[in-house]
């Protein structure tokens, strides 16, 4: 197992964001993650990569309790995260944004370059490197996330909506990048709304609802889930019957 | 032991007056969040007008109180209107080191006006005392302490029960909500940086008849009022009330019981002591 | 394209900075040589602050301390032990790293304002220090270093080996930036300065990088104060560590542009000379010079918050164009 989720809470003062989350993954695959706003999705991602503490529960990951490490630890072993919102280094152009992160494994600096240079070549920014991040449009920032992300060379890719805002076309490449990110032996965890896109790539859906994972399955089994369609359209049925 | 008590209260009168320009600055800083490092300038400069107006027209700081105040209002508003409001949306650092180019602009115009020397205004309350039992108290402090506390005391109120003091707090915790509720966002800022100066000038002309004026008389207030309304808990007027008192305490005992030399040390150590131990302020909430 | 162009303006800034050592070998008198030191000694300082400062974002006005520290170690060591100040920069250096990583482990996690008022607090801590430990630093009436020319004692007579050994000084510091630029340190430290956490997720120990620099800063710095004291050979701790002495550190930095290597350099090379000549011809008006500077101060905030080095830049890179196209043209 590349990772295990052992029971994880995250209370912020009495809230409970994240309530008792458990689950596995194995190495190789693509994990999807759902719910509706305010689940707990984001929070989660901030318990696996170190940037929000634990409350309770243990997080493994190859092998090693990473729990209680903080995130620059994490990404040295090798987890990776890009923000829902996104994150640039404004004022430098996309390749020294992908560099900050390719200095992760080296300190050699023509390396750096090079694990940039092929990042911003994965997720087909290339053409922009030398502009400043904050000239790039929504889309490329989105890319740029995930260049920064992908040149600290991650065995684990925690990926926070980067389809949000993209128009079809954006979100089809960017569906493309994610699938060849995993192909090239990465292993994803995603959170989405679009919903086509997100049972289109992930091998297995995990669903959290007000900080509980309410079903884990394959998407097929998702989409069919009566606690799933509950929890999603819970609300309206509701109104139906008043 | 009478020895102390004279030492607490010579404490407590200083720390009236650090309490009424600072919370002048927990007004402009603490609230309405902009950065002022040249606060303690307008605080030499209403000295200064305190000054002139005696040694011009013969009135004192108490009768030239209004007019001056006026300007100081003034000066507020155009500082405010030509500087600050150019930076609303500016970081921190960049209003911190412009109001540090304004602080070294008004030092400079001082001294190129009116020179290094040291301008006493030697009035008859200056060296008259007040006995209170044991206590010989400087008229001037007392007076100075009495309506420091009662200004700061009226800020509060005004803060509280008044349709523009909400406004203001309002805009301190969300600017953008106030301004859908239909609050001048401008105004309002102008407004609370006009009453901050005219509060810190208050400061200063209270002082005049106790301490000379010089174009460098208002730097150390400068930093002081910042480490007040830090320890006071920044946007607390309460908390710089207190702040005030609390170092005018720490710098008169430190300077008894250690040395003169030691005053300032002293409650810089404690700011610092605060910022690592209790960032919200000794005053502050949580 | 525009990187080569960019790198071209880059050397014409490092022939400005390698050719201006000839510079005082041809001004006419002591006076204008004198100009001349401050102003390598002034962007070696500015650069010094720029290092963290400039690149980090986060504003350090309390580095008059580790000025203070130079010049005082040097001084005391040479003065009352009769140590050459060479060691004495040393021991100076050494001193103010530790300071710098008392201060910096205490407050480099601060942000913002609360950062920019414990670095006041430190120093005016450390000017009470030298001006109570009488025994030591003579106090608030100051030290005089005799004056006894020789190299080892590094006193001398005219001002030309100043000159050389601030230009040195200067040199290294914008060195040692070009190189920060370059690097793993470098990188970081900017990304850390632009977003913490989302440098941390990139496997950035901010803690770590950021003291790194400020150690390195403060190092820097309190050479430049040993190089300082043994110039004017008068210390005195009221005016060397205040927050005055501060402020133009950072006037240069800003002035030329914060976060470029070459920044603090032409905010210095045009900025000393020109409030020295102010302050040496209209003396008169005291006052006048720092005025200046403040005005100076707020209107490159208010109107060219990059610096000038940029204009600069778009400047030489215009007349670039300008060539490349007549050349083209000529073909």
């Amino acid at each position: 197992m590349l990772l295990k989720i052992d029971n994880v809470t995250k209370r912020f003062g009495g809230l409970a964001a994240v309530s008792e989350v458990s689950f596995e993954l194995e190495e190789g695959i693509i994990l999807g993650l759902i719910g509706p706003n305010g689940a707990g999705k984001s929070t989660l991602f901030g318990c696996i990569n170190g940037t929000l503490p634990l409350t309770e529960g243990t997080v493994t990951f190859d092998g090693k309790v990473i729990s209680g490490n903080k995130s620059f630890q994490n990404a040295k072993l090798g987890i990776a995260r890009s923000y829902q919102i996104v994150q640039p280094f404004g004022n430098m152009t996309a390749l020294q944004n992908a560099m900050v992160g390719a200095f992760c494994k080296t300190n050699n600096y023509k390396e750096a370059e090079q694990i940039a240079l092929r990042s911003l070549e994965t997720v087909k920014l290339i053409k922009k490197k030398d502009v400043v991040a904050k000239h790039l449009n929504l889309g490329e920032r989105k890319k740029l996330e995930i260049a920064k992300a992908l040149s600290t060379q991650p065995k684990l890719l925690l990926l926070d909506e980067v389809m949000a805002g993209l128009n079809t076309t954006e979100v089809l490449e960017m569906v493309g990048i994610i699938k060849s990110l995993n192909t090239s032996g990465i292993t994803i965890i995603i959170i989405e709304h679009i919903m086509e896109a997100i049972m289109n790539i992930s091998d297995r859906i995990i669903v959290l609802s007000f900080g509980k994972k309410i079903a884990e399955g394959s998407p097929e089994e998702i989409s069919k889930d009566p606690h799933v369609i509950e929890a999603y359209f819970g609300v309206e049925e509701v109104e139906e019957h008043a | 032991m009478e020895q102390v008590f004279q030492v607490f209260v010579s404490g407590l009168l200083s720390g009236g007056i650090y309490a009424l320009a600072s919370v002048g600055l927990a007004l402009i800083f603490g609230i309405a969040g902009l950065v002022n490092f040249a606060h303690g300038e307008y605080l030499m400069l209403a000295m200064y007008f305190a000054f002139w107006m005696y040694g011009i027209f013969s009135l004192d700081p108490y009768q030239s109180a209004l007019i001056n105040l006026a300007l100081m209002a003034i000066l507020g508003y155009l500082t405010y209107k030509f500087i600050m409001e150019r930076v609303l949306d500016s970081s921190h650092s960049i209003q911190m080191l412009l109001t540090l180019g304004l602080s070294m602009v008004l030092q400079n115009l001082a001294l190129m006006l009116w020179k290094a020397d040291y301008r006493n205004t030697r009035i008859a309350m200056t060296t008259s005392t007040l006995d209170l039992g044991p206590l010989h108290l400087s008229t001037a402090r007392v007076l100075a302490f009495v309506v420091a506390i009662a200004a700061s005391v009226a800020l509060y109120y005004f803060l509280h029960k008044t349709y523009t003091g909400a406004a203001m707090r309002a805009v301190a915790q969300n600017g953008k909500a106030a301004q859908l509720m239909g609050i001048n966002l401008k105004k309002t800022y102008a407004l609370t940086f006009i009453i901050g100066i005219t509060l810190v000038g208050l400061a200063g002309l209270l002082i005049t008849p106790i301490y000379p004026a010089f174009p460098t008389a208002g730097a150390p207030y400068g930093i002081l009022c910042f480490i007040v309304v830090v320890i006071g808990g920044l946007s607390s007027i309460p908390g710089a009330i207190f702040g005030g008192l609390l170092i005018g305490l720490i710098e008169s005992f430190a300077g008894y019981f250690i040395g003169p030399a030691f005053q300032q040390a002293a409650y810089f150590l404690l700011f610092i002591l605060v910022l690592i131990f209790k960032p919200s302020g000794l005053f502050g909430k949580g | 394209m525009l990187k080569r162009l960019l790198n071209i303006n880059n050397s014409v800034l490092w022939a400005i900075a390698v050719l201006s050592i000839i510079v005082p070998f041809f001004l006419p008198n002591r006076y204008f040589q004198d100009i001349a030191v401050l102003t390598f000694l002034w962007a070696g300082l500015s650069s010094s602050w720029n290092l963290y400062s400039g690149y980090c974002g986060r504003l350090s006005i309390g580095h008059a301390a580790f000025l203070g520290i130079g010049a005082y170690s040097s001084t005391i060591l040479y003065v009352n032990y009769g140590i050459s100040p060479w060691i004495g920069m040393i021991v100076g250096g050494l001193f103010s790293a530790l300071a710098a990583l008392v201060i910096g482990g205490t407050t480099l996690r601060l942000k913002g304002t609360f950062f920019v008022l414990s670095t006041v607090a430190f120093a005016e801590i450390l000017k009470t220090f030298a001006i109570v430990s009488k025994d030591l630093t003579a106090g608030s009436l100051g030290m005089m270093i005799p004056y006894n020319p020789g190299f080892a004692n590094m006193i001398f007579q005219g001002k030309i080996p100043f000159a050389i050994i601030t230009w040195a000084y200067m040199m290294l510091v914008i060195i040692l930036c070009v190189r920060l630029e370059k690097s793993k340190l470098g990188y970081s430290l900017i990304a850390v300065g632009e977003n913490q956490e989302a440098a941390e997720n990139l496997g950035v120990n901010s803690t770590r990088v950021m003291l790194i620099s400020y150690v390195m800063s403060a190092v820097l710095t309190s050479i430049g104060g040993t190089l300082f004291a043994q110039y004017i050979m008068f210390i005195e701790p009221m005016s060397l560590m205040s927050v005055g002495y501060s402020v133009n550190f950072i006037l240069y930095a800003i002035a030329g542009g914060m976060g470029t290597a070459f920044g603090p350099m032409v905010g210095a090379f045009i900025l000393v000379p020109v409030t020295n000549l102010l302050r040496g011809y209209l003396s008169f008006i005291s006052g006048l010079h720092g005025f200046v500077l403040g005005m100076l101060l707020i209107i490159i905030l208010l109107f060219r918050p990059d610096g000038i080095l940029p204009q600069l830049k778009g400047f030489v890179r215009k007349l670039m164009n300008r060539n490349k196209n007549n050349e083209e043209k000529g073909e």
